[in-house]
């Protein structure tokens, strides 16, 4: 009987460990970018000058990289949507930074990304972080708004 | 030490809140292990624990299973208390680096069922450690 049970536990533990039934991400549903997007993508973030540094450097000093897939920087994470596939300019993506439970890409836990970016960083910190994703998803914010800090946010004042 | 290893048969009333308990860890575990499986797999140094409390949580069970209560109930503590305390910290200001912005249905799974698991685990401990005393 013990070993039974013993074998039992081993069995259906095994199987939640090993992955068996357990899903997957939602990311994984997305494609990933093309390798020619990619290299643009890299492009244009060594084109991009210091906003643009400036908004990699967040993007990993804030954690982003845990929960969003980025391919030219080597991010990732499955947790929330790839945010080099997005199609959102730069005023757009940081309303979604300042504020991610307005508008929240479907498939994908509500609750997950914290809601206080618009408080941790200022302004120009958020400006360069859309900038930068904007960048690097292709969007039409990386070839033509790029790092000129015209996002609001929320009523925010832009500029770098 | 040596108490911890040896086999201990508690009274059916403190199996039953052990059992209970056991049943609480392996919830717990098992939903890590399937928030491995469904993106956190990724995230630095978190990832890494959940399958490690998954892991931690079937030795655990087994130890039970086994008759070391004493063994599983430290073992249920170890996994569950701190468990707790990663997922408030990574609710607050960041746990390595992560930071979550509420809590969804899994992350509500894993905090009862390891509430409860500690609490019957103690409540566990405490029958048995009572009904030795009464022999």
């Amino acid at each position: 009987m013990r070993l039974v049970l013993a074998a039992l536990v081993v069995l259906v533990m095994g199987a939640a460990i090993a992955g068996a039934g357990m899903g997957e991400a939602p990311a994984e549903r997305e494609a990933a970018p093309t390798q020619a997007a990619v290299q643009a993508a890299k492009q244009r973030i060594a084109a991009g000058g210091a906003v643009m540094a400036r908004g990699r450097q967040l993007f990993a000093d804030e954690g982003c990289d845990r929960c969003h897939a980025i391919a030219a920087v080597g991010a990732g994470g499955r947790l929330g949507p790839r945010l080099d596939r997005l199609d959102d300019d730069a005023e757009d993506i940081a309303e979604s930074i300042a504020d991610p439970r307005d508008d929240t890409v479907d498939g994908y836990p509500e609750k997950l990304m914290p809601t206080d970016y618009g408080r941790r960083m200022d302004d120009e910190e958020i400006q360069a972080l859309a900038a930068f994703v904007a960048a690097v998803s292709g969007g039409e914010a990386s070839d033509d708004r790029r790092g000129r800090g015209r996002g609001r946010g929320h009523g925010r004042g832009g500029g770098d | 030490m040596r108490r911890l290893l040896e086999p201990a048969r508690p009274g059916p009333v403190a199996l039953g809140l052990l059992a209970l308990a056991a049943v609480c860890v392996l919830v717990a575990g098992a939903q890590h292990a399937r928030l491995f499986h469904r993106g956190y797999a990724e995230v630095e140094v978190v990832g890494l624990l959940f399958l490690m409390n998954a892991i931690g949580s079937t030795g655990v069970v087994l130890a039970l299973v086994f008759e070391r209560a004493w063994l599983f109930v430290l073992g249920a503590l170890s996994i569950c208390v701190p468990s707790l305390v990663s997922i408030a910290i990574s609710h607050s200001s960041g746990f390595f680096g992560f930071r979550e912005g509420g809590y969804d249905a899994d992350a509500l799974v894993i905090v009862v069922a390891e509430i409860a698991a500690i609490v019957l685990a103690l409540l566990g401990a405490a029958a048995t450690a009572t009904a030795k005393a009464n022999r």
